[in-house]
């Protein structure tokens, strides 16, 4: 314990060169907290957009939909029972949804536009309760479950020059062959981010497309969204077992790239805390060593008056690790403190760029970061292994020590 | 496949049989200047067995108007063609749209039979050369390969006749590496205004095992008068 | 010429601290400028693909082309091309037709977008129309004006081959609904969706006539020799069709906006890290420096008492922090030099991490040869030798505060 106290006090001898340092080590530290949780939000905003958005975290559907979505592959609409209850802890919410092709149509009869249309029904209270879907509206508003409600990509509105309110002709076949047709009225325009999609996409209210494609109490897809996005792998394991004509499938397999990230995430934040630690090393490696080198004198009467070397050994190591640990918890906090304010209030970065689609997802343009116990730890161990390591060259010149040659130094 | 004096095909009876006059006459069995009828339609896929009744007007081979009589649910649901535009008139809503090129390759009314072939269908001896490969007695089998610039996807028809009634009994639709992929049976000739016609036709799609679209007709009246605007957009809407 | 040569020896009297920061100056500078280097590799790599894959560094197009991408918006190529020709600095001029189309086997349809090209012209440039993307068939010669290029998922989605029909309908420029047979040429695989499953390459002449329109054209994409010109070609030529109303001239920037907003994304992160990188740089130097500087309080102390002005030794103290400067700042270079080499002539390859990358709609490789950003690093250069000597200021002054008599009592 004395050691620890005396260590302390030696480092605020020289006020000012350990200000210096301790300086230097919070700035990195915190730059360094800040980057990692700069690249973690980077990564959460690829995974949420694209799952949170739209598609969940697992999709549960007849075997083979995804690859080849046919309308007459519909499943049950209660899917509850299958569930075991071991699972449903894990699950946040359920939005079932129906996919269709139409033709949509605005216009007087001489002069319509037509446009063939993928059609998405969804159940609104699922979907405001656990979906993202809400938040592309750009113009108008969602859903609100009137049976003659339609939402339309931002191109699609474009191309067959509807807006809101707009009278738009559905026409298509039902699953039982006969054809389905109806009036909608446009309710909101959204944008998804990825404007080739929005082009020839248009939602709807999942009743109002059960009976008019002769659907009732089926779906096509049931979208999962989980506690923990990380697990979906493991639970739809788990629920392919319980599931009899189902089949789960985690996000992971339907976004690979993104899985594939994943898999290096880790790599990539090691390296970007290597970068750093080298150069925190280089910069306080040596002022550690001249101070060190400055009081050899001191460390000389110390041991001429019967201090061991083990003691003094000792003493430098802990100031080292004084000084880097207390360096390591303020950059830490400071860093912390960065990523949680772009955590709850990020910055919008839309005036200046577009979203960028990428491995089927999209980067969205703002600025968020991620507060992690890794992006945390991480820094602040590196920091103390600094001090650790900063250390060593002073001790091994300490056993080098001759106390006479060094008291005679002064 | 009836001729009848209008569309100058060869009198039966002649010794020449000349395989385009033969195609052409089964291309345009239904038809004539002038055509009115009414059929029964029995589409079978995987998913769904459905019966249409159809009502049918047309003039030459440009022109073509259906309405569905039954069932209920879609009654009065037009589908006007001209030249090469669809329109389809739907009377539950009471709207009309015009089907874009994209939809061509659609199935016409959830059937067997697509926009295209709407379309497309009379002009097999504009587009492709014709020849007999095939006499037994009185049925001939025709051959037709797409003359090199047509745009058609298929590698060739083959086309089975009889001569004596001048009727189609098969019509094969082959890829290019002559498989099979569509064909039409006909079935239950009858005379009709002293053409004989089957009526019964059924598109077996070769690659999807159960299904069908049978079209069987009911009535047909060629020497029927046809309103002048009945092919247009605006007595889609009175019909 | 004293001070210098004292400041040098100044410098090596305590060998391992200057290396040590000389370590750190050098380290840094060649690390950041290096990297920079193949960051800039990267971004060359990915607009030269862009640009050729799409729509040219600079391009012609009806006004209201780009935005709403309808076949009507087209313009007349004899209008067009003449104001081309003979411009230096321009490398390959490439007319393209694009036409939303639906295609038509025995089996399938699918919607697609028909390019017509020049099969000439674009060999030479476009990174699709290779060989070695190619991997069934072979891609069209020039005159012939009934085969496609298709995307391999299509070939699978329609089940045809190399040698086989296929049916496409469109609508012609008078509105109309006109169908045209091709046979497949030759399949490609670029590894993008959109392009596999919905594109077509054909004959622009061929296509041109099916429209109706021999003359019409989309696009003129234009290549340009260097980049750096674009901001010149682009007024030259806004000039040259100011009278043309159906025709504007827009910048790849304009037209391939992703990909620029990804390159600004990428370079903005990486000007941060530069920035970072600087400040710890300055935290250090300030340090050592520092503590040399207090080191030697005692002999400043004794210089002054024999008369050397405060001045005099500051300025000293800046020559060595000068030296150290240049001194760091040029292994630095020679470093990052050493290093460019190696990744512009040998490329480095980060496939075996992450594969290849479908961004902003366009395959981007992870093989990436650096370029020479001489600007930049001798810019990065130069700022190390400022920050060094910036830093040499405070631990100065500290210096010389105190009197002789105690700084030469000091230890």
């Amino acid at each position: 314990m004395m050691i620890l106290r005396i260590g302390w006090r030696n480092l605020w001898r020289n006020r000012r060169r350990t200000q210096l340092t301790m300086g230097a080590m919070i700035f990195a530290c915190a730059m360094l907290v800040f980057s990692l949780g700069y690249y973690d939000g980077f990564l959460w905003s690829l995974i949420n957009n694209a799952t949170e958005k739209e598609n969940g975290h697992i999709f549960i559907a007849l075997p083979g939909y995804y690859a080849n979505p046919t309308l007459e592959d519909a499943c049950p609409e209660a899917i509850s029972s299958q569930i075991l209850p071991d699972v449903k802890a894990e699950i946040k919410g359920v939005c079932p949804r129906l996919q269709a092709y139409a033709l949509l149509s605005c216009g007087t009869d001489e002069e319509n536009r037509t446009q063939p249309a993928q059609i998405i029904a969804v159940d609104y209270q699922a979907e405001l309760a656990n979906s993202k879907l809400a938040g592309d509206i750009v113009t108008g508003g969602f859903l609100t479950g009137d049976e003659r409600e339609i939402l339309l990509g931002q191109g699609l509105a474009r191309r067959i020059r509807a807006d809101i309110g707009s009278e738009i002709i559905f026409f298509s076949n039902a699953a039982d062959g006969s054809i389905a047709s109806e009036i909608l009225l446009v309710k909101g325009v959204f944008s998804s981010g990825e404007n080739i999609r929005d082009s020839s996409l248009a939602i709807m209210n999942l009743k109002a497309a059960q009976q008019l494609l002769a659907l009732d109490g089926r779906v096509h897809s049931h979208r999962l969204f989980l506690r923990d996005p990380m697990q979906a792998e493991e639970i739809a394991a788990r629920l392919n077992a319980s599931l009899k004509t189902l089949e789960a499938t985690p996000w992971q397999s339907i976004f690979p790239q993104i899985a594939d990230i994943l898999k290096v995430w880790l790599g990539v934040q090691l390296f970007t805390v290597a970068i750093y630690y080298a150069a925190m090393a280089l910069i306080t490696f040596n002022t550690m060593y001249m101070a060190f080198l400055e009081r050899m004198h001191e460390f000389a009467v110390m041991q001429a008056i019967g201090l061991t070397r083990r003691l003094l050994a000792v003493l430098i190591l802990s100031e080292s690790i004084i000084m880097a640990t207390a360096s390591g918890l303020i950059g830490t906090a400071i860093g912390a403190c960065a990523n949680f304010i772009l955590f709850y209030h990020p910055i919008d970065l839309s005036r200046w760029m577009e979203s960028i689609t990428w491995g089927g997802s999209s980067i969205q343009p703002i600025l968020f970061c991620v507060p992690s116990l890794l992006s945390n730890l991480l820094p602040l161990l590196a920091m103390i292994l600094l001090g650790f390591a900063v250390a060593v060259l002073p001790t091994w010149r300490l056993y080098r020590l001759r106390p006479v040659e060094a008291l005679r130094e002064g | 496949m009836a001729w009848a004096g209008d569309s100058g095909g060869q009198a039966s009876g002649s010794s020449e049989l000349d395989a385009v006059a033969l195609v052409r006459a089964v291309e345009t069995q239904y038809q004539g200047e002038r055509s009115h009828g009414k059929m029964r339609m029995h589409i079978k896929t995987r998913s769904w067995n459905r019966m249409l009744e159809l009502e049918m007007w047309s003039e030459g081979r440009e022109k073509l108007l259906t309405r569905i009589l039954a069932p209920v649910k879609e009654r009065g649901t037009c589908t006007l063609k001209v030249d090469d535009d669809i329109w389809n008139y739907i009377s539950r809503i009471d709207r009309l749209i015009k089907i874009p090129s994209s939809l061509m390759g659609d199935s016409w009314m959830g059937s067997h039979l697509t926009n295209d072939d709407l379309v497309k269908e009379n002009k097999v001896d504009k587009l492709y050369q014709l020849a007999i490969t095939e006499r037994v007695g009185k049925d001939v089998t025709i051959t037709g390969k797409p003359l090199p610039d047509a745009a058609v996807v298929w590698g060739k028809i083959v086309y089975k006749i009889d001569t004596a009634s001048l009727t189609p009994l098969l019509v094969e639709y082959y890829d290019e590496e002559d498989v099979k992929v569509r064909s039409m049976v006909f079935s239950e000739f009858k005379q009709i205004e002293q053409r004989w016609l089957p009526m019964i036709a059924r598109i077996v799609p070769e690659d999807k095992p159960g299904e069908f679209t049978e079209m069987q007709y009911l009535e047909i009246d060629f020497s029927v008068e046809l309103p002048r605007d009945l092919f247009s957009i605006k007595s889609l809407r009175n019909r | 010429m004293l001070w210098l040569k004292l400041a040098w020896r100044n410098l090596w009297r305590n060998r391992t601290r200057t290396l040590v920061l000389l370590t750190v100056i050098t380290g840094s500078l060649a690390f950041v400028a290096w990297m920079l280097n193949v960051a800039y590799g990267s971004y060359e790599k990915m607009i030269e693909d862009a640009v050729r894959m799409g729509s040219g560094h600079l391009s012609l197009h009806h006004p209201a082309y780009p935005q709403e991408r309808l076949s009507e918006q087209f313009f007349s190529g004899k209008q067009a091309m003449p104001l081309l020709a003979n411009r230096a600095g321009i490398s390959k001029i490439l007319p393209r037709l694009y036409v939303s189309a639906l295609a038509r086997s025995s089996r399938d349809n699918r919607a697609i977008m028909i390019l017509g090209v020049d099969f000439e012209n674009e060999l030479e440039s476009n990174p699709l129309l290779q060989p070695s993307k190619t991997i069934s068939g072979k891609i069209p010669a020039s005159d012939a004006q009934n085969l496609a290029y298709i995307g391999t998922r299509l070939a699978e989605n329609l089940r045809i081959d190399v040698g086989k029909k296929l049916v496409v309908m469109f609508q012609d420029l008078s509105g109309e609904i006109t169908s045209k047979l091709y046979r497949v040429g030759g399949i490609f695989k670029s590894g993008v969706t959109q392009l596999d499953g919905g594109t077509i390459f054909v004959n622009r002449q061929s296509l041109a006539t099916a429209l109706g329109n021999s003359d019409a054209l989309h696009e003129i994409a234009i290549l340009l020799a260097d980049r750096k010109e674009l901001p010149e070609h682009l007024s030259q030529l806004q000039k040259a069709y100011v009278g043309h109303k159906d025709i504007a001239v827009f910048s790849w920037e304009t037209t391939s906006r992703q990909i620029a907003d990804a390159i600004k994304i990428d370079s903005a992160q990486f000007k941060f890290m530069i920035f970072l990188l600087y400040v710890l740089v300055t935290i250090g130097t300030v340090n050592l420096l520092l503590m040399s500087i207090l080191e030697r309080t005692r002999e400043f102390g004794l210089l002054r008492a024999i008369g050397l002005d405060r001045r005099r030794i500051g300025g000293l103290i800046f020559c060595e922090a000068t030296l150290l400067g240049i001194i760091g700042a040029l292994a630095g270079l020679v470093l990052t030099i050493v290093l460019s080499l190696y990744s512009w002539h040998y490329g480095l390859d980060f496939s075996n991490m992450f594969g290849e990358a479908e961004v902003a709609g366009m395959l981007v490789s992870m093989k990436v040869n650096s370029t020479w950003e001489w600007d930049w690093m001798f810019g990065l250069a130069a700022g190390m030798v400022v920050v060094v000597i910036l830093a040499a200021i405070y631990p100065v002054k500290k210096a010389l505060r105190a009197a002789p008599a105690e700084a030469m009592r000091h230890h």
